[in-house]
């Protein structure tokens, strides 16, 4: 740690150069971001290292496991028979070349693993940030515009709920009620598995339906997000009506509202002109947090609704002492978090500019 | 959870010894009355209190072990069996009722400890600041960023699947929300006229840490904390939901339901562990709610506002 | 007023350019156009948990990928579909000498394989090297034998020691057959190089090299494996031409898509589960599985080291209750051979339960004090039983004859790793063969593979290795018979695998699903399924 730090403030003195404060700002951030990365391999490697499994048991059959050449040989073709830290260099050094190491469990490089589920995975979070967001800013505007009465009492049960509700089983008990027993909705998967495959293409479902023009499959696929968005958004859903009734509220207090009114606007034209404006901030950066927690939490989402994305690939890693892949997916899902928490914070800075850079 | 960090107060002349005993008073019957007129927050007590009687006398409520196999498995919720009984003949009413044992006592457990660590590690950094502080917050930036339930899981599974492992796990992936608070608070205080007169008459550091800045750093932190427990049942769930928590034959909510989901239509298996998550994190959420509107400034100054 | 506007439209156009900028970017399409009701109709849809890591057949080792492997490959020989009966395949005929030690077989003329050669004896030659020398998991199969070729059309395997359970064992998909100059082509090495140099390895994920029904349309690792009809296949088309493998962990999931139209096949649930389907939405086929779960109790230390011990925890478990827990089909095991192959003990001779004479071997033992510790995979489950639940009766069941049982589940891996170490005391697992043959499970015997990690030795009991060593070269079915039950007799006295219970493999279909067939191993074929018009 003290290497990181010393160079941190090496870094930071070097990045004083550039004067504009918002790229300063940026690239102190970055900066730190890297610095993060390495901590983050650092913690998880220490992690993997102490699973007990033996990753060659993992790999190999009960057979093969037994057969000392068999198991030299792996061990070698997978840089497993070089101590601990030599390891973690060489994993550190293929990283800066942009080698992610092979998957076991795959057998493919850990990027191109990472880069064919992260779509997935990021198709899912976005559609339950934009349900979260728009029915969590309604509930919260409605809360807070309807003190006291029936919206704010039901939209307090939601984010109570939310945050109370453990999303394994809610999801469970959604696949009975909406797949079982209604049979509206799909009980998992991204798209009907019958419809035909779609070439090239992002690997983000909706756009590449839209794309290739097939109305049906895009149905589909929609059809498949509604149960897991739900209920991966439901922690996400409360807090943002936690945070927009709060924050509406006390901007409903401050004077320039009151003289909104005193001039004689409608209600509708203060809220939209005003409130929601003032609010936005705040909304944006619990987004912003809300997404880390989103990204983990699609471990159990996606394990509940077998959805082949980036929470699937980490679950098997952990549980088969994957160690590149389970490197890779922490990693790749932490500076995510970072960086779009850097953009949001960038955002807030455009949205209202007298917030300081600190 | 909670964003805002409570803003230190603004008036700071030290009132005489008596003075301070007779406002504690009138200050603990202000509570009272305030919880009697915060009803959510009542509901939330009164869940948490039935539970702690469940956990208390857990073998004379629960009508069999919650291990003993009955030999009728997979019977519907009856009078004999109010919640039915599981794949083993277990009768699931006592096991939800043993579970809270498990689940509540680990959870409360796990955020103790990790509010401990957070707010010694949140005070040393916020009180000593340069150098320490920087690394030390660092550091947490550091665990903020990663994505917590794989942390979680990677560590319960570096260590063993147990639930002991899984609290520990809980712990590392709490402590530093705790750490970021108390260190905001703290930094907050630390200038404040108070601590800065009682260190000019000469208190040491760790004497002012423990005197002057504990007290009022303490409120923020437990409502924090008991906001947190719901969550930490949520977490031990989670990691045993995934088979990386609790084992068998332990009756551990999450568990459980793990178990049942393999039979859906003996839904009584999972269901009934679930309600028992909701209605702890549920309560745990309220309590911390109506705790935070008593410490929270700017919810005070609403409060008032209305009643003006 | 205005400005605001402006800003609004330039804000809305920069968003829609946006949209359309990344969808035009994406450059999807969709081969075929759009799906008819047929096609849909012939799409069989099977949900498996899919462990694979390869498609290599010199190199898989697991359920999901040898499923998937005899749809795209064939070998010499197979099952014939839901039977135990051994048939040519790409073999026209064979001979075999008479102390089992040379097998000559004529290869099928004029059969070409997807990628474009045509079958000679030259490519069985190079995949079965390649599988000995890529030393991958399977390898061991290839120990002993020669592989040569006698022109074009004859393929001879040769041994020291008489294999009579050859046969069985070229059915596995390991022995699969592909095209040797087109896999050479992707830098195939069939010589002793291949282990270190081979990089043919991952091409079988991306494209067939068979001469099987189907080929390989798509592989997604975690996700989805499709086949579609060969337009090479040189027999009769399927009702089913697209064979959809599609990943699903989860039971319950499995459970409601069958009954609801979201998938077509599984195999994936236990008896007690299947019980639990509406029979007007699902047809069942039953079938034992060639595997038996056992308690192992091992020489590692703590009291399983005690003969009359292990003859306590023998006479203590409630066997009944554990097959009841297992459901319709199950059996009780009689040893560490399933009842469903060739030399096993008889159904009706196994262990009952005696609970006062359990209780006095446990006091004759003098070690009731101590603790058991059995351990297992808890997110391993078999014929769709949980290992969990098994365990779990078996440790409330010798709690009451007065031991001190501790469970020790952990994810199947860590409990794997713990066994190979040979630092596990007692543990619950099944051992799935590799091919259906008596002689697989020698690796029980002392000496053996599996007993080595238990700390039994030859030299611990002798007699037993010199009835293994007998079993392995008899040649005579009833003879071979005979002997294997010899000696699984002698396994069973020494209470070190304690024979728990067989379950049976479920398949369930949709009821568009007709001519449910497993063969012994509990393999579907998919090309035999047919397609029901309700």
């Amino acid at each position: 740690m003290t290497i990181g730090t010393s160079a941190r403030a090496a870094g930071a003195r070097a990045l004083r150069l550039p004067r504009h404060p918002v790229l300063s700002y940026t690239l102190r951030r970055l900066g730190l971001t890297l610095l993060l990365g390495l901590g983050i391999t650092l913690i998880t490697f220490t992690l993997s290292a102490l699973v007990p499994i033996d990753p060659v048991v993992a790999a190999l059959g009960e057979r093969a496991a037994g057969d000392p050449d068999i198991v030299a040989n792996y061990r070698a073709k997978h840089g497993l028979d070089e101590p601990l830290p030599v390891q973690y260099w060489v994993y550190l050094t293929g990283l800066l070349r942009g080698d992610w190491g092979m998957s076991l469990q795959t057998q493919r490089p850990v990027l191109q693993d990472l880069l064919s589920y992260a779509p997935a995975t990021l198709e899912l979070v976005f559609a339950t940030i934009i349900m979260a967001v728009v029915f969590g800013v309604l509930l919260g505007l409605a809360a807070a515009l309807y003190r006291n009465r029936f919206p704010d009492h039901f939209a307090r049960v939601i984010a109570l709920l939310g945050v109370s509700t453990p999303i394994f089983w809610f999801g469970i008990v959604m696949i009975l009620i909406f797949f079982a027993q209604l049979g509206w909705l799909p009980s998992g998967g991204r798209i009907d598995p019958t419809m035909p495959k779609i070439q090239g293409g992002t690997g983000f479902l909706i756009l590449d339906t839209i794309s290739a023009g097939q109305p049906a499959m895009l149905w589909s696929v929609m059809k498949h997000l509604v149960l897991p968005s739900i209920v991966l958004g439901l922690s996400t859903l409360g807090l943002i009506i936690r945070i927009t009734r709060a924050s509406v509220l006390e901007v409903l207090g401050n004077d320039y509202v009151r003289a909104g009114h005193a001039k004689g606007l409608s209600s509708g034209t203060v809220v939209r002109r005003y409130v929601l404006r003032a609010s936005a901030g705040s909304i944006l950066t619990i987004t912003g947090v809300a997404f880390g927690g989103l990204l983990a939490g699609t471990v159990l989402i996606e394990t509940v609704f077998t959805w082949p994305g980036l929470g699937l690939y980490a679950y098997r890693s952990a549980t088969s002492a994957d160690l590149n892949s389970i490197m890779g997916v922490t990693l790749f899902v932490s500076v995510s978090y970072i960086l779009v928490n850097l953009i949001v914070d960038l955002f807030y800075m455009i949205l209202d500019p007298r917030v300081r850079l600190t | 959870m909670s964003i805002e960090n409570a803003t230190p107060p603004t008036t700071t002349s030290i009132p005489a010894a008596a003075e301070r005993r007779r406002m504690k008073i009138s200050a603990t019957l202000h509570v009272v009355k305030r919880i009697l007129r915060m009803p959510l927050f009542a509901v939330g007590l009164s869940i948490v209190g039935v539970w702690l009687i469940v956990i208390i006398f857990a073998g004379q409520i629960a009508p069999f072990s919650p291990n003993a196999q009955l030999g009728i498995a997979l019977s519907p919720p009856s009078w004999e069996h109010l919640f039915g009984t599981d794949a083993l003949g277990r009768d699931v009413f006592s096991r939800v009722v043993h579970g809270s044992r498990i689940s509540l006592v680990y959870s409360v457990i796990l955020v103790t400890a990790a509010m401990l660590i957070g707010t010694v590690i949140g005070m040393i950094s916020g009180f000593f600041g340069g150098r320490l502080d920087e690394i030390l917050m660092r550091l947490v930036d550091l665990f903020f960023a990663f994505p917590v339930i794989i942390l979680a899981m990677a560590v319960a599974a570096a260590l063993g699947a147990s639930v002991q492992n899984a609290v520990l796990a809980g712990i590392i992936v709490s402590w530093p929300i705790y750490a970021r608070t108390v260190r905001g608070l703290v930094v907050g205080y630390r200038d404040a006229e108070f601590v800065v007169s009682s260190r000019l008459a000469g208190m040491g550091s760790g004497r002012s840490i423990l005197v002057d800045l504990l007290p009022s750093i303490a409120g923020p932190t437990l409502v924090l904390a008991t906001q947190d427990v719901g969550a930490a049942i949520l977490l031990l769930a989670s990691l045993s939901f995934l088979g990386v928590g609790a084992q068998p034959p332990m009756p551990e909510w999450g568990a459980m339901i793990s178990e049942g989901v393999t039979y859906f239509s003996s839904w009584w298996i999972a269901v009934f562990p679930g309600l028992a998550i909701v209605t702890v994190a549920l309560a745990f959420n309220l309590l911390g709610d109506g705790l935070r509107d008593m410490f929270d400034p700017k919810m005070k100054r609403s409060i008032q506002r209305k009643t003006k | 007023m205005a400005k605001t506007a402006i800003r609004r439209i330039a804000a809305a156009t920069l968003a829609i350019g946006a949209s359309v900028a990344l969808v035009a970017c994406s450059g999807a399409s969709v081969e075929g156009g759009g799906n008819t009701g047929d096609e849909a109709n012939a799409t069989l849809i099977f949900d498996l948990g899919l462990e694979m890591t390869t498609l290599d057949p010199a190199q898989i080792f697991d359920v999901s990928a040898s499923t998937v492997d005899q749809a795209i490959y064939e070998g010499l020989v197979n099952y014939k579909p839901g039977t135990d009966e051994i048939q040519g395949v790409l073999a026209d005929s064979w001979e075999v000498n008479d102390d089992a030690t040379e097998y000559r077989f004529t290869l099928k003329n004029d059969i070409t394989f997807e990628s474009g050669g045509t079958l000679t004896s030259a490519d069985v030659e190079f995949a079965f090297n390649r599988l000995k020398n890529i030393q991958g998991p399977p390898a061991y199969l290839m120990d002993g034998l020669t592989v040569t070729t006698d022109g074009d059309d004859v393929v001879v395997i040769s041994s020291e020691q008489p294999r009579p359970e050859l046969l069985a064992m070229l059915v596995s998909s390991n022995f699969a057959v592909y095209d040797s100059e087109a896999i050479i082509a992707e830098g195939g090495l069939s010589d002793e190089s291949a282990a270190t140099d081979d990089t043919a390895g991952s091409v079988f994920t991306e494209s067939s090299f068979g001469t099987g029904v189907y080929t390989l349309e798509d592989y997604e690792p975690n996700a989805e494996v499709t086949l579609a009809l060969s337009d090479n296949w040189r027999g009769d088309a399927p009702d089913f031409t697209t064979v959809i493998v599609r990943d699903s962990r989860s039971i319950q999931q499995q459970s409601l898509n069958i009954q609801n139209g979201g998938s077509d096949v599984t195999i994936s649930l236990s008896s007690p589960q299947v019980a639990e389907l509406d029979e007007s939405k699902v047809n069942v086929l039953s079938q034992a599985l060639p595997q038996v779960i056992y308690l192992q109790l091992t020489n590692s230390g703590g009291p399983t080291t005690n003969a009359d011990y292990r003859k306590a925890v023998a006479l203590g478990l409630d066997y009944d209750g554990l097959v009841e827990i297992a459901g319709a089909g199950a059996l009780q095991g009689t040893s560490v051979i399933p009842t469903a192959v060739l030399g096993s003990i008889p159904e009706d001779d196994v262990i009952a339960r005696d609970v006062d004479a359990a209780k006095a071997a446990l006091e004759a033992s003098g070690m009731a004090d101590q603790e058991l510790v059995i351990s297992f995979g808890s997110d391993y489950s078999v014929g769709g039983q949980d290992m969990g639940l098994f365990a779990q009766k078996i440790q409330s069941d010798l709690e009451e004859i007065g031991m001190t049982v501790t469970l020790d589940g952990a994810p199947t891996q860590v409990s794997r790793t713990a066994n190979q170490e040979g630092k596990v005391q007692a543990a619950l697992w099944p051992f799935p063969p590799d091919f259906v043959d008596p002689s697989q499970f020698l690796i029980h015997s002392p000496g053996g593979l599996l007993a080595e990690r238990a700390h039994w030795a030859v030299e611990d009991n002798p007699e037993i290795d010199a009835l293994a060593q007998k079993a392995m070269i008899v040649i005579d079915p009833e003879e071979r018979a005979a002997a294997y039950e010899e000696w699984a007799r002698a396994v069973r006295e020494t209470n070190r695998y304690i024979s728990v219970v067989e379950v049976p493999q479920n398949l369930v279909t949709s009821k568009r699903v007709g001519n449910l067939n497993m063969d012994v191993a509990g393999n579907v074929s998919f090309e035999t399924l047919t397609l029901e018009q309700p």
